[in-house]
């Protein structure tokens, strides 16, 4: 198990490292020149080359790169001749539009992701899966037709279509929910659980909306398959309550496919879910991805792409392990 | 006396895509106290159908069920779901073809026995898991203390087909159903678990029903037989009646079809033709169209009437040529040639 | 990656589908309460006349400030905040509707100018201090100019005011020494040194350069973090990309400042909400105390409706912003100007405007010279006022013509919008028999392509006045001058117009002397030539709806600010 791990992380940091360099190079020869952004529309072209050896811009492509990797080691130097300043470890720059240290963004966007995905994440688990069993156990009957019927139209709707009408209809019109505050981050907080969860409350439902959906589809799929395993049948042959076929024997075996599924959604979510926080003003990683990605925002982007990548992999492995726990077939080396 | 075990005139069709498929067409069975039954017949006869049926695993199902059930004097079709669980496991015990996918993957062997124990008893969990290491003792599992430990996949096709026997019988059923409990074992092996289930048996003196397509096997277990073809008994009778006298133009082909009966392994007998569609069954006889006795039965009696069950000294057999004589004992050579 | 990619893409269709989703029509807004006769354009100040003092204003925005630094800034979001923070030598005063008034604010008075025109000397007021009870002097003031020389720390440093001085090789404090042009006799008295006359130059020095910044506490390029007040508020608190709070500043002393009422006690700026949230908890009123800085106030085309409800109306503030949006025409492209003509003449201008959202969003213009300027002359164009097509003319004037078959208009791919500007075009096009290609361009570097290589034969920009939006000069010189030296077109003249005679003329006048109206009316009778040739098409002049919550009182749309005045902005408890 321990060289499992150890091998799994060693992969995964050689993933990173691919990853940042595909990012650096799609930025680097990309067709956004950051410096031009960060001068605006006055700005003349030796202003733009201004700009560009305040941003570091002007040097050699591996130059900056091997600048970024050394940030992510040590502390780094930024800036122009005279108004250098110390970056500390670990070091993702700074932004480019704001100046703002780009560690400290990542710290402090990621707790609302965080709020943002594991609560969503429960609500579509609990939902989608809890339907999709559901719609299982009473495969072909009114219950299930209906349930497959509303969850088609569940994926169908796109986030800015639930968002907003949410937002209209339980904020602005019967204002039951207040509007997202980014004064409230976490469920420990001063304002305490309630607050926390109103607060993201509607942003949770936007996304189990969407999610719950192909969670009721692959739990209701599988739980289908299972159902008709022949150890099924054996557990009912022991004259097992239907609580214990259904959960201890059914769900046990047919959780696999929504575990992997529910690691690699983690794992994507937390890499900020872009338009479900624009539409409800969740200052996560989603919304300060776009906001660096539209002003050319290199450093921002880099930290955000990369740390996004880092939860997919990173989550990859974790599913990898679950399976191990979950399946003792399966063995871990 | 009555029979612990009695099926009547049973029904089982499920629906599909392209109409009702009847599984069983009234069919009959019975059973006495610590008897053991063989039920034989191709794929598709409706052997399995009619053990689940008793189990009553089509409850909840789509399966439209007819006909009569009973057992001790319970009409178990009646039962709802919840009320047949005493009779599950407790009364009632059930061995399945395939020990691998029959048992759950995910959980130790001695977690399942003993899961099958509790849900019967009162017990705790501690004691449930010595009743399961007790029991995997006595189906032959060598060091049973370790391997109580063990997943399914982990224990050789033998020693899987012990435990799930170990798992059928730990409450002691009444009545035992082998569903092809040796399909899917090599040879060896079968002989040693066919040994393991009589051996039990008469130590628990429980009734079993043997599922199986081996007549061979049904000889060497069984005191009576049951023939079935296309979801009904076609004849019944105890294995010598059976093996001196086989009635039915069916049992014949299987005799035939059987190695060492025929004395010549190179000259293995197939029936021709194959199992009847289940979707249209014929209105006649469901094994006219592949009997050679059905051109001799006059009034082409066997392709519009369906024949009834006769029984005579304790044999049954559902044949028209049987029943006016037009078949004897001598015709065996002829059907097997 | 790929998932992160297509998430982005539906964002920009998401802001299009905001756009495009019912579009408020050609009804124009309803300003003034005059009755029938009312212009639908005049401005609209929410609840006026208010002097009561206390309370605080939440400001409701998308995105965090990019900058407070005074020294780093260009944008106009932080000009309308920095009002609270800093003071400049003199000030842009707003009055709805209508360009700002250069007054003084520092200074004593908006500037003494030299016989020759290139000198101009400020004294400052008594009584000024820093948040820390330092006093205010020249130096501080030249220190916050040279800061602004330091291009390469300071990519957004404010340049106008820098390109009329004299010392052009300077390089700011960190690796310079002291800059020439300008001088600080006494602590007093700040003397600056011009190139050439320009009769504009006491707007130059209200623009945020001036703000004095003590050097001491110049902590380069994170004092945006904490800027120094020398205005009414300094800042309590600023959580970056969350929440800044602005309180009040002790050491300001309102005797030297009628400038700013500074009524409320605190601003509360929330620096991330998304658009819908803000239009939203505007409309409902969720927050009687709330304002927004965002362009258009946040409404989009499909917030039109609720723009019409009376109670919402009643606390809509409104007005004309400087800002005008063009189709350029590439002259180095498009040479022959009966050509440029036809195809002007041919656009959907109506059309142009109801992908803006509407008459709410705009009125249609056939000049970028507004009535509001100085000395402003009538301008004559074929262009017709109610934006429809002149087909017909459009094609007779091509008659003969070598008409080019295909041209490229190019877009920022941002904005849904100017995608659809594009289509219009790409219809109207058609009816000449030219096939127009539709080019994104990343929007982080929109402008900097129209001004490269990379120029499409047409293209949208907008001009929003410059550092004097009531000066003819500073939208005419820009637009369609001609460089430095006089020899080639200038940097922003996107179309690329250069004419021997006319950019002479321009040339020229650049230096001349005289009173803001002379030389008004002569830059829009150069216009007038230029325009005849048609090297760009004027689409819409800005109009700014913004909601305000209950409570806000004297809540005016700043010209400049294109968003609520922040210094005249009032709270009732």
């Amino acid at each position: 198990m321990v060289s499992f791990l150890f091998r799994r992380f060693g992969a995964m940091l050689l993933l990173l490292l691919v990853v940042s360099f595909i990012t650096f190079t799609l930025f680097h020869f990309g067709p956004a020149d950051p410096a031009s952004a960060a001068c605006g529309q006055e700005c003349t072209p030796d202003r733009v080359e201004q700009a560009r050896v305040a941003l570091g811009l002007d040097k050699p492509f591996f130059v900056q790169y091997f600048a970024f990797l050394s940030g992510l080691v040590g502390p780094r130097m930024l800036g122009a001749p005279g108004a250098e300043q110390m970056c500390a470890w670990p070091c993702l720059g700074k932004s480019f539009q704001t100046n703002e240290n780009v560690t400290d963004m990542i710290a402090n966007a990621l707790p609302y992701t965080l709020s943002l995905a594991i609560g969503a994440v429960l609500m579509w688990t609990i939902v989608g899966v809890g339907f999709g069993l559901l719609a299982a156990m009473r495969k072909g009957k009114l219950t299930d037709r209906f349930i497959v019927g509303a969850s088609s139209i569940g994926v169908s709707l796109p986030i800015p279509v639930t968002g907003l009408v949410l937002l209209l209809v339980f904020v602005g019109t019967l204002g039951w929910f207040p509007f997202t505050t980014n004064q409230i981050v976490s469920p420990f907080g001063e304002a305490g659980f309630g607050a926390w969860v109103t607060n993201y409350f509607l942003a949770w439902v936007a996304l189990a909306v969407l999610f719950s959906a192909q969670y009721v589809r692959i739990t209701r799929n599988n739980m289908i398959e299972t159902f008709s395993e022949d150890f099924m049948r054996t557990a009912r042959a022991k004259g097992l309550s239907r609580r214990k076929i259904v959960f201890k024997h059914g769900v046990r075996a047919g959780i696999t496919p929504i575990i992997t599924m529910l690691g690699l959604d983690l794992g994507a979510l937390l890499g900020g879910a872009v338009l479900t926080e624009q539409i409800f003003s969740v200052p996560g990683l989603g919304f300060t991805a776009v906001k660096a990605a539209t002003s050319g925002d290199l450093p921002v982007t880099m930290a955000i792409t990369m740390l996004a990548a880092f939860f997919i992999i990173f989550f990859n492995v974790l599913v990898d392990i679950a399976y191990a726990f979950i399946d003792p077939r399966v063995k871990v080396n | 006396m009555e029979p612990m075990l009695s099926v009547k005139n049973l029904t089982v069709k499920f629906p599909t895509d392209d109409g009702m498929v009847a599984a069983l067409n009234g069919m009959d069975l019975t059973l006495n106290r610590g008897e053991t039954v063989g039920l034989v017949g191709e794929s598709g006869s409706g052997k399995s159908v009619t053990s689940q049926a008793i189990m009553g695993l089509f409850k909840e199902s789509r399966a439209v069920i007819d006909g009569e059930i009973t057992f001790e004097g319970t009409d178990l079709l009646a039962l709802s779901e919840d009320a047949m669980r005493p009779y599950r496991g407790k009364k009632i015990g059930m061995i399945f073809q395939d020990p691998l996918s029959a048992m759950h993957p995910f959980y130790t062997v001695g977690a399942q026995i003993a899961e099958a124990y509790q849900v019967h008893n009162k017990v705790s969990k501690k004691a449930a898991r010595q009743v399961a290491i007790d029991m995997l003792g006595r189906v032959g599992i060598p060091d049973p203390k370790r391997r109580v430990d063990n997943y399914p996949h982990e224990f050789s096709g033998g020693m899987r087909q012990r435990a799930m026997i170990a798992m059928a019988l730990v409450c002691e059923p009444e009545l035992l159903i082998a569903d092809e409990p040796t399909t899917a074992l090599d040879v060896t092996v079968q002989a040693q678990i066919l040994d393991l289930i009589s051996d039990l048996q008469a130590e628990t003196n429980s009734a079993v029903i043997f599922v199986t397509h081996d007549l061979g096997v049904v000889a060497q277990l069984c005191k009576r037989v049951v023939v079935m073809y296309g979801g009904q008994c076609v004849e019944q009778a105890s294995v010598r009646q059976i093996f001196q006298r086989p009635s039915h133009p069916y049992t014949r082909g299987l005799m035939a079809s059987m190695p060492h009966l025929a004395g010549d392994t190179d000259r293995l007998t197939p029936i021709p033709g194959s199992p009847p569609a289940l979707l249209a069954l014929p209105k006649g006889c469901i094994f006219a169209d592949r009997c050679e006795f059905a051109k001799i039965v006059p009034d082409g009696r066997c392709l519009n009437m369906r024949p009834e069950l006769i029984v005579e000294d304790d044999h049954a057999v559902r044949c028209h040529g049987h029943e006016l004589k037009l078949i004897d004992e001598t015709s065996l050579i002829g059907a097997g040639s | 990656m790929n998932s992160r990619a297509t998430k982005l893409l539906s964002v920009a269709a998401v802001a299009a589908l905001a756009l495009t989703g019912c579009a408020g029509g050609s009804k124009a807004p309803q300003g003034g309460q005059d009755g029938a006769q009312a212009d639908p354009y005049a401005p609209v100040i929410v609840q006026s006349g208010f002097a009561e003092k206390g309370g605080n204003v939440n400001v409701l925005m998308s995105a965090d400030f990019a900058t407070l630094d005074p020294g780093n800034s260009n944008y106009v979001q932080t000009a309308n905040v920095g009002q609270l923070y800093y003071r400049t030598l003199t000030m842009a005063k707003e009055t709805a509707g209508q360009p700002p008034k250069i007054v003084p604010d520092l200074a004593t008075d908006t500037g003494k100018v030299s016989k020759d025109g290139k000198t101009w000397t400020y004294t400052l007021k008594d009584g000024l201090k820093f948040e820390d009870g330092t006093p205010i002097t020249s130096k501080d003031i030249k220190y916050g100019v040279e800061r602004t020389y330091a291009r390469d720390v300071y990519t957004q440093a404010p340049q106008e005011l820098n390109s009329a001085l004299t010392d052009d090789g300077y390089k700011g404090p960190y690796s310079d020494d002291d800059l020439e042009a300008i001088e600080t006799p006494d602590d007093k008295t700040i003397v600056f040194h011009l190139k050439q006359p320009f009769a504009e130059f006491p707007a130059l020095v209200s623009r945020s350069n001036t703000a004095p910044v003590p050097e001491k506490k110049d902590t380069k390029l994170d004092y945006t973090n904490h800027p120094v007040s020398s205005g009414p508020y300094k800042v309590k608190s600023y959580d970056r990309g969350r929440e800044l709070v602005l309180e009040r500043n002790e050491n300001w002393d309102p005797a030297t400042d009628p400038n700013r009422s500074a009524l409320p006690d605190t601003f509360t700026f929330s620096l991330s909400s998304s658009q819908a949230t803000i239009s939203q908890k505007l409309i409902s009123d969720a927050d009687p105390n709330a304002i927004t800085l965002d362009s258009n106030g946040a409404m989009q085309a499909s917030d039109t409706a609720s723009l019409n409800d009376a109670k919402v109306k009643a606390r809509t503030a409104s007005g004309f912003l400087g800002c005008i949006d063009v189709i350029d025409l590439n002259t180095e492209t498009i040479k022959d100007p009966d050509v440029r003509k036809a195809i002007a003449l041919a656009m959907d201008r109506e059309a142009i405007q109801v992908q803006y959202g509407g008459a709410r969003f705009g009125q249609l213009v056939t000049s970028q010279l507004t009535p509001q300027m100085v000395g402003v002359t009538e301008q004559k164009t074929d262009l017709s006022a109610d934006g429809k097509p002149k087909l017909e003319e459009a094609k007779a004037l091509l008659e003969g013509k070598d008409v080019p078959k295909n041209l490229v208009y190019g877009y920022a791919n941002s904005t849904e919008r100017y995608k659809n500007v594009g289509t219009v075009l790409q219809q109207n096009l058609k009816e000449l028999g030219i096939e127009l290609e539709l080019r994104p361009i990343p929007a982080a570097n929109y402008y900097s392509t129209l001004a490269g290589k990379e120029m499409p034969d047409i293209a949208r920009s907008g001009w929003c006045g410059g550092a004097d939006s009531s000066s003819a000069r500073m939208t005419v010189d820009p637009n369609l001058g001609p460089s430095l030296d006089g020899k080639t077109y200038g940097f922003s003249n996107i179309p690329r117009f250069y004419d021997k005679d006319l950019s002479k003329k321009m040339y020229e006048l650049r230096g001349a002397n005289g009173t803001p109206e002379e030389l008004g009316a002569k830059w829009s009778e150069i216009y007038n030539e230029v325009m005849a040739t048609y090297p760009l098409v004027p689409t819409m002049h800005s109009y700014t709806n913004s909601v305000v919550g209950s409570n806000i009182r004297n809540a005016q749309v700043g010209y400049f600010f294109g968003a609520i005045d922040l210094s005249t902005v009032g709270v009732a408890k």
